[in-house]
């Protein structure tokens, strides 16, 4: 009997004793209407956020058309010191949600979405809601900033204390507040996509990587989007040192020009957590 | 039976209905192969519904376009193949963890006894000891009878390299069980 006989013949028998539980549809259906309403809690907070936003706005012009003679104006954040409007923030540590906000270019900043209102002074905080909110870490060990030039720096992130970091790069880009603008570490070293790159479906995955059993989980997330664009994984090296991988992320068409970001994740806490992870900007063409 | 609400991507043609109206027939269709095809990656059931579960919730909440008829199994293959794999690193993980508490903690449990005295045990034991692609490729093709190009679809790689991994896993498996049976 040949190797592949053995397989097929076991493979029949045990799948043929599996019988799935009777309220397996009951349970999908819960589960579904259980993301249903996440979903519909979190564009309920948006909505609110944006008629906050307006709100005060609105309140803000007012304030202004009433008090033309003063020329400094109620200004509560030390983000736009020179801001001759009237802003409504709402602090918390050192994160910083303003209602009226500088245009930020989308193209660099992965973390957070410009075209919210999420904005962070200082890049400690920036770098921990990232790793936690958008990478998924379970409990991150943040590093100081190693700062580069007056507007940009590094900040190293471990998946544990005695981890191996990556270096998530932060920039302060046009409304001083600072955001994450990609991400680098030892064992992930993507080739392509490149950073800035424009791509197209099936985006081409080359570089070298070594992780658990060799395997990368990556992932397409688009500006704005809670779930990712596309998903796949990569097979580098397991054994510390690094070897080629390659692979396809294909994705539904997208309108041209959205900015997305190719997040490479090497997974390995006790919880299946990331660790180590990577992170290139790209636009979708 | 829970009731699920309208589908809000589902158009003026859709609607609740018409959403758990697909739903249950996917269901029928694809829901027994594919925990089927998890548990001999997982090999106990319980793991395998949930990880079957939650790709179905997954493509389910991820609009229309994955649901189309052509393309759908393929997408729950994919997420139940993701699934599968976060679940077994984490088990591995969790493994490595309890041996170094020390000797013991690690111990088969009565589940994983039992199928070694099963004669199909050591079969299924070599094929999970396998590299990730290589068991894929090998369930995907002596399960699922799926060709190199379905293969590679799922899995996002080459038909090139579904044949080295198929080759490969299938020279793994009969050096593992080389003098049994």
């Amino acid at each position: 009997m040949t190797i592949e006989d053995r397989l097929r013949d076991a493979i029949v028998r045990h799948t043929s004793g599996v019988e799935p539980s009777p309220d397996a549809l009951e349970r999908i259906e819960d589960k579904l209407m259980q993301t249903q309403t996440d979903l519909n809690r979190k564009r309920w907070l948006i909505g609110l956020g944006a008629a906050a936003a307006a709100v005060a706005v609105v309140v803000g012009f007012i304030a202004l058309a009433d008090d033309d003679d003063k020329v400094e104006t109620a200004d509560t954040t030390t983000t736009t010191a020179e801001s001759t409007t009237t802003e409504s923030t709402t602090t918390t540590e050192a994160t910083t949600t303003t209602s009226q906000f500088a245009v930020v270019d989308p193209a660099p900043a992965i973390f957070p979405d410009p075209a919210t209102s999420q904005r962070f002074e200082d890049p400690g905080a920036l770098v921990s809601t990232f790793a936690r909110e958008y990478v998924g870490m379970t409990d991150p060990v943040i590093g100081e900033l190693m700062q580069g030039d007056s507007r940009s720096g590094e900040v190293e992130v471990r998946g544990f204390p005695e981890g191996a970091p990556t270096t998530v790069l932060v920039r302060q880009l046009e409304d001083d507040t600072w955001f994450v603008i990609g991400a680098v570490t030892e064992s992930i070293q993507p080739a392509t996509p490149e950073q800035g790159a424009t791509v197209t479906s099936p985006i081409s995955l080359t570089g070298q990587a070594f992780a658990f059993e060799g395997t990368v989980q990556v992932e397409l997330r688009a500006d704005g989007t809670v779930e990712p664009l596309a998903e796949t994984f990569v097979t580098g090296r397991g054994d510390g040192v690094l070897g080629d991988y390659e692979g396809e992320l294909a994705y539904d068409p997208q309108p041209e020009g959205t900015y997305a970001t190719v997040l490479y994740l090497s997974e390995g806490g006790e919880d299946g957590a990331p660790i180590q992870f990577a992170a290139t900007r790209v636009q979708l063409g | 039976m829970a009731s699920i609400a309208a589908d809000p991507d589902a158009g003026p043609a859709g609607g609740a209905a018409a959403f758990q109206g697909q739903l249950s027939a996917a269901f029928e269709a694809h829901y027994r192969p594919l925990v089927r095809l998890a548990s001999l990656l997982l090999d106990d059931v319980g793991s395998s519904e949930e990880v079957v579960q939650d790709a179905f919730v997954r493509v389910w909440s991820r609009g229309p376009g994955l649901r189309d008829p052509e393309r759908l199994p393929a997408y729950l293959r994919s997420a139940v193949l993701n699934g599968a794999r976060s679940q077994l690193r984490r088990r591995g993980v969790r493994r490595r963890h309890l041996r170094s508490v020390g000797p013991g903690a690690s111990a088969a449990p009565a589940e994983a006894e039992a199928l070694a005295a099963d004669p199909d045990g050591a079969v299924l034991r070599a094929l999970r000891a396998l590299p990730d692609r290589q068991r894929e490729v090998l369930a995907l093709r002596y399960y699922l009878d799926l060709s190199e190009a379905e293969i590679a679809a799922t899995l996002g790689i080459s038909a090139g390299s579904v044949k080295t991994h198929a080759h490969r896993g299938l020279q793994a498996l009969a050096e593992a069980l080389e003098g049994t049976r």
